[in-house]
């Protein structure tokens, strides 16, 4: 079980380059109209005025849906004709389609904390091994990583080992990413879908690769024609759909509960700047607790249907598809 | 009729349809759990974690219907 805090590290370092480079091209297109907008010289008051009250207002003004200031929104704010500038200015020499928006930026800032954060513990808790461990941090992470691999060995059977460091990584990544919304001045990358679809991407290409290393070729094939042979026609397009539409699934599940959760979350805390006087109460604090509820049922669902997609692929005796 | 005005009614009528059927689902799926985990504790670790799956790909239909009312949402205004 020591190799697992390392193999984690790893993984985590590819997810956050995954992340890199599948999440720019795909915020961009809900954005780039707005951002034509802006260009073409109407200021952004129309949206600014539904913000009004809330504490994000000024610096939120280009967000579409009701959400908690994080630090970047007012890094924007404070800057934001330097910024806009600086923005543009790359984007000049780029496509349309690979446009740098600073919603980009944000999110990324985000799962770069996120793997700072969780790359620091892994190393310095895992740095003086030992049979009779003296420091909480290594037993902490020793009983996450056995946790873990029971969980797992549930799905994945006599094959956990193989596979834990994928999903076992992808559980805690989901989970510090979703926790890290209910820090005060920091956001959950999860609720863009970008992130997340880079992610169920990841595990797309992974289920595939241990499709075919782990049957071969014919036996890959041979699961996309299904049972009886002669019906081919008909398996063969369903089997491709079924696989091409698990990573979208996967992907706007956690993005709709998390952007869900974030929302309800800001509009309860709008709610106190609206209402003045009579109720100053931390009125989404109750829904604090369903969020966490939510983001760790979420996290777990992100990993464990990974590790059964994996599952279904390999050669066993209960093949279920 | 404004096209507005029928986005309006539509998303949370659409929504609560969903989850009006997501929740009878996942009643059903739950109690069905439930009964099973009452009559053998000794797997109850198994049927919570196929419980949780089968939830989970209940509920995504609902979170279908949120995204569809959080992208559409945009175009009230």
């Amino acid at each position: 079980m020591n190799n697992a805090a390392r193999l984690w590290l790893l993984a985590v370092i590819l997810l956050a380059l995954a992340c890199a480079a599948a999440a720019a091209p795909h915020n961009d297109v809900e954005q780039a109209g707005e951002t034509q907008i802006q260009a073409a010289g109407e200021t952004p008051d129309t949206t600014a005025e539904i913000h009004d009250g809330h504490d994000a207002a000024a610096a939120g003004a280009h967000e579409e849906h009701y959400e908690l200031p994080n630090f970047m929104m007012y890094i924007h704010a404070f800057n934001r004709e330097a910024i806009d500038r600086w923005l543009a200015g790359i984007n000049a020499n780029l496509p349309p389609l690979l446009h740098i928006t600073w919603l980009n930026i944000e999110n990324l800032t985000y799962c770069l904390i996120v793997i700072a954060l969780i790359s620091a513990i892994a190393i310095t808790g895992t740095r003086r091994r030992a049979l009779r461990p003296t420091s909480r941090l290594y037993i902490f992470l020793e009983n996450l990583a056995i946790g873990l691999h029971d969980f797992f060995a549930q799905v994945l059977g006599s094959e956990t080992r193989k596979y834990i460091a994928f999903v076992g990584t992808l559980f805690v990544y989901i989970l510090c990413l979703n926790l890290f919304g209910l820090i005060p001045l920091m956001k959950s990358p999860t609720s863009v879908w970008g992130i997340n679809f880079a992610m169920a991407l990841c595990v797309f290409l992974y289920v595939q690769y241990t499709a075919v290393v782990r049957n071969g070729f014919l036996g890959y094939v041979k699961h996309l024609v299904g049972e009886p042979w002669w019906l081919f026609p008909l398996m063969v397009p369903l089997h491709i759909i079924e696989e091409l539409i698990k990573p979208i699934s996967l992907s706007l599940r956690l993005f709709g509960n998390i952007l869900g959760e974030d929302t309800l979350l800001a509009v309860f805390a709008g709610l106190i700047v609206l209402i003045p006087g009579v109720l100053n109460l931390p009125l989404q604090f109750p829904f604090m607790f369903l969020a966490i509820l939510f983001s760790t049922i979420q996290a777990l669902i992100f990993s464990t249907l990974a590790a059964v997609y994996i599952a279904l692929m390999l050669p066993h005796e209960e093949h279920a598809t | 009729m404004e096209y507005q005005a029928a986005l309006g009614l539509a998303l949370p009528l659409g929504l609560g349809a969903a989850a009006l059927g997501c929740g009878i689902g996942i009643g059903m799926a739950v109690n069905g759990a439930m009964h099973a985990m009452g009559r053998q504790p000794e797997v109850l670790g198994k049927i919570q974690t196929a419980m949780i799956i089968g939830a989970a790909f209940i509920e995504a239909l609902t979170i279908y219907a949120l995204v569809i009312a959080f992208v559409l949402a945009g175009k009230i205004q």
